[in-house]
């Protein structure tokens, strides 16, 4: 019994330890994320920013399988983005659906003998589209199924700019995306890539590239992930910005320098976490070489894209993303504990380490043991009751600062009932969702020998645009 | 009971950050409110000033004593900055702006000593009205070239932005070399295109940078020669020793190349020749590149040497031959030994690059047939 008692005193120092980490990490990063985005609009506001009328070429690669039902709007949200040199090219991974239809009848495009040069190895195209009577050139490149990685690599193939887009089937463009994205390379030489900001397109309305109306979805689940994606997309992301230590850009749209990707063998078709695996190879490769580098996050460049509303595609999403992040990391576990990583590896690769991958693991430890506590009445109930309050309480308000700092800084107008909607629903999301989402990661690895790059997607819906 | 403490001091820790959040709404919301009424209070004082202008032509000594103190604060200086924004009128603010020559001095003094983001600001401010007056935009210059040793980005971004609209080369010459010298980063483009937005006479400005070329370091004269292919300053013989001198760094030869694809020179012709003919793999740009820049170069012998480049080991090569042949007036005939020939990747791009042409040609025509102007 009395060893019981000290190994529950062990654990319960170590989860003080732990979430005093976290909420430490938190803490931080929504005040540093919040700090940079209020300078940032001073320095606007004062001009104090580099403008130009377009900064590099880029290619802008649309990997997508099965899209039918958006991929038109998201080539016409590109389209009406205003950046003077860019180019589209869409790689059609096999899909079943009548994807490649729509696009040669929507863009009356034509077929052409285009050869194409394989720095990365790929699956082979089937055949290659191309319109040019558009604002800017589109290709088509329809493929064997390979995976999205695989299809992101055939694009990286056939693009002729120096710098490309990776973006989803389903993300929406603003206006000045790209040039938001463009910027970090006017102030830095060596920026090897970019991440911009992920917002959930569920409850907005984009009228040529300009978000007319901004309100949160309906569906309490998708207004629940905008308060999620507010705090982790933004606040810890732009902490990490601050020590060059970002691990993850979003593949829903992030910039990178081709010559960089191409020299680190592009995307591997080997995991489902491509996005965040690319990015560690980056780090790996430039430290290895000593090639001074920035992977910088702008948070002025938005997209948008579609949140699940429904449990069953959330847990698919979320399980996926969890694979991709064990992927990722087991993949490149050198850069844990390193100190030739520097600040990546000992804030940025434990933080996800310690908070994301294991997270699930601990998490259960703690329950389990809270469970034993409680059989063999070691819990004081009120003490628990009353810190699981104040945790969530603390967790909830960071939420919201970092949601209305984003609402604030973006000058988005925001009616009354959604600003009832976040203060309510962040309690929810803090003490609700996250248990839901640690209890899909918990379970991610079931089935995973046979499953592992399997890409379960959920289900799209058209737009109001 | 220390762990009651640690929860406390997190309870502590929520109600502060909302106090915080509050208080930082509120003061936003007064701080802008406060910018409207000072910015209405200048559109009044300017009214006041224009009538008297077009009668005395001189803003009067309590007005610029008023505006001397009230623009040393930079929101005071971006409502002045907005009130005069709104006045469409440009003939009416044309003279009451030449009168604040002497106020821009004594401010751009002020800002001198603040911090670099209002540093910054009050250089954007000048850069929105060119004073045509040749003293104060003197005096301003100087305090503007100061501003390029400031360790912001911005700051020097806009006190150069100025100096382009003061028309003056000296001053220019001046900023790059500071620029240079402090091999401090600047992006090349924003600088190339900042030079072509130069108010003065860019033949002065660009002979003077090249009478300087060799004291630069290779990214300003990177920036240099991409300045000299954007204008059209006649600079062919003067740039023609360089495109020789195997002394200089690699990119800056490529940006020779370029230049020269851009601006035909008869004599630059067997130089892109013979980078293109060269065979060291290792050295495939200088290849690529002239494959590239002799779409200019529309002769018997630049034609010949294009052909035979479509059969280069290099992909890049292969490519910008091909679509310099396609730019060209070349019948496909010239190509069927190609087209039926046994190399696959010369025939393959040349078939791809002449489809792109037949069909912005089919293009063209449709837009002649109905009557719309075509802009090559």
């Amino acid at each position: 019994m009395e060893t019981i008692r000290i190994f529950l005193s062990f654990v319960g120092i170590f989860f003080i330890i732990y979430l005093i980490g976290y909420s430490t990490f938190l803490f931080l990063s929504v005040i540093v994320g919040s700090n940079v985005l209020y300078e940032k609009r001073r320095n606007e506001s004062l001009k104090n920013e580099l403008k130009h009328d377009y900064y590099v070429p880029i290619s802008i690669l649309v990997p997508a399988y099965n899209e039918s039902v958006t991929i038109i709007e998201t080539i016409h949200s590109i389209l009406d983005v205003e950046y003077k040199l860019f180019e589209i090219i869409i790689v059609d991974d096999g899909s079943s659906d009548d994807t490649s239809d729509k696009l040669i009848k929507y863009f009356n495009m034509h077929l052409v003998n285009r050869p194409i040069n394989k720095l990365i190895k790929c699956k082979s195209e089937e055949f290659i589209y191309e319109c040019h009577d558009q604002k800017v050139s589109i290709t088509l490149i329809r493929k064997e199924n390979g995976g999205k990685a695989d299809s992101l690599n055939m694009g990286i193939n056939a693009s002729k700019y120096p710098y490309f887009i990776c973006m989803d089937a389903d993300t929406l463009l603003q206006y000045d995306s790209l040039e938001k994205i463009a910027n970090p390379i006017l102030e830095y030489d060596d920026v090897i890539a970019t991440g911009g900001v992920i917002g959930i397109s569920n409850g907005i309305e984009l009228e040529h590239g300009r978000v007319k109306d901004y309100k949160l979805p309906k569906n309490l689940l998708a207004s629940m992930q905008v308060l999620e994606y507010d705090r982790s997309f933004l606040a810890s992301r732009l902490l990490m910005d601050q020590y060059n230590g970002s691990i993850l850009i979003s593949g829903a749209f992030g910039m990178f320098k081709k010559e960089i990707v191409i020299a680190v063998g592009g995307y591997d078709s080997s995991t489902i976490g491509e996005d965040m695996e690319l990015i560690l190879k980056m780090h790996v490769f430039c430290r290895t070489h000593n090639i001074p580098y920035h992977i910088k996050y702008s948070a002025d460049a938005i997209s948008w894209s579609q949140a699940p509303e429904k449990l069953s595609d959330l847990r698919k999403q979320r399980k996926r993303w969890h694979l991709g992040l064990f992927q990722s990391m087991t993949m490149h576990r050198r850069v844990f504990a390193n100190v030739e990583y520097g600040a990546v590896s000992f804030a940025s690769y434990t933080y996800f380490l310690l908070y994301e991958l294991l997270s699930p693991f601990i998490e259960l430890f703690g329950i389990l043991t809270m469970g034993l506590a409680y059989v063999l009445d070691l819990v004081n109930i009120p003490f628990m009751v009353m810190f699981f309050l104040i945790y969530a309480s603390f967790g909830a308000i960071l939420t919201l600062t970092a949601f209305f700092t984003r609402i604030h800084t973006q000058n988005y107008k925001i009616r009354f009932s959604d600003v009832l909607k976040a203060v309510l629903l962040c309690f929810f999301e803090n003490a609700g969702l996250r248990f839901f989402i640690a209890i899909v990661r918990m379970t991610a690895f079931i089935g995973y020998k046979e499953k592992k790059l399997q890409w379960d997607k959920f289900e799209r819906v058209q737009t109001e645009n | 009971m220390n762990i009651e403490i640690l929860i406390y001091m997190y309870a502590l820790l929520c109600l502060s950050l909302i106090g915080f959040d509050c208080l930082w709404a509120l003061l936003s919301r007064l701080r802008n409110r406060r910018i409207k009424k000072v910015e209405a209070e200048f559109s009044k004082k300017f009214e006041d000033q224009l009538d008297k202008i077009t009668s005395v032509s001189e803003i009067d000594n309590s007005q610029m004593k008023y505006l001397t103190k009230k623009l040393k604060n930079v929101d005071n200086l971006k409502a002045f900055h907005r009130a005069l924004e709104k006045y469409n009128d440009n003939n009416r603010i044309e003279p009451y702006l030449r009168q604040l020559g002497k106020l821009f001095v004594l401010l751009a003094a002020k800002y001198e000593k603040q911090q670099s983001i209002n540093k910054a600001y009050f250089a954007y401010v000048v850069s929105q009205y060119p004073i045509n007056f040749a003293e104060t935009a003197k005096s301003i210059s100087e305090i503007l070239i100061s501003y390029l040793y400031d360790k912001s980005v911005y700051c020097r971004e806009n006190a150069l932005m100025a100096l382009y609209q003061f028309g003056d080369e000296e001053n220019i010459l001046r900023a790059v070399k500071i620029l240079d010298n402090r091999q401090v980063y600047y992006n090349s483009k924003l600088l190339t295109d900042g030079l072509f937005s130069f108010k003065g006479s860019h033949e002065k400005l660009s002979i003077k940078l090249l009478e300087n070329f060799s004291y630069f370091h290779a990214p300003m004269q990177l920036t240099i020669i991409n300045y000299f292919k954007l204008t059209n300053v006649d600079l062919r013989g003067m740039m023609f020793g360089l495109l020789i001198d195997k002394n200089l760094h690699n990119e800056i030869k490529f940006a020779l190349i370029r230049y020269y694809g851009k601006h035909y020179f008869e004599p630059a012709k067997k130089v892109l020749i013979d980078y293109l003919l060269q065979k060291n793999s290792e050295e495939w740009e200088f290849a690529a590149l002239s494959a590239r820049a002799l779409s200019r170069y529309e002769e018997r012998q630049v034609i010949d040497v294009l052909k035979s480049s479509l059969s280069s080991r290099n992909w890049y090569v292969r490519l910008n031959a091909a679509s310099s042949l396609c730019e060209m007036n070349v019948s496909e005939d010239e190509f069927l030994d190609i087209i039926n020939g046994k190399d696959r990747f010369a025939r393959e791009i040349l078939q791809y690059t002449f489809s792109i042409r037949k069909k912005n040609s089919t293009k063209q025509k449709t837009r002649n047939q109905v009557g719309i102007e075509v802009c090559k």
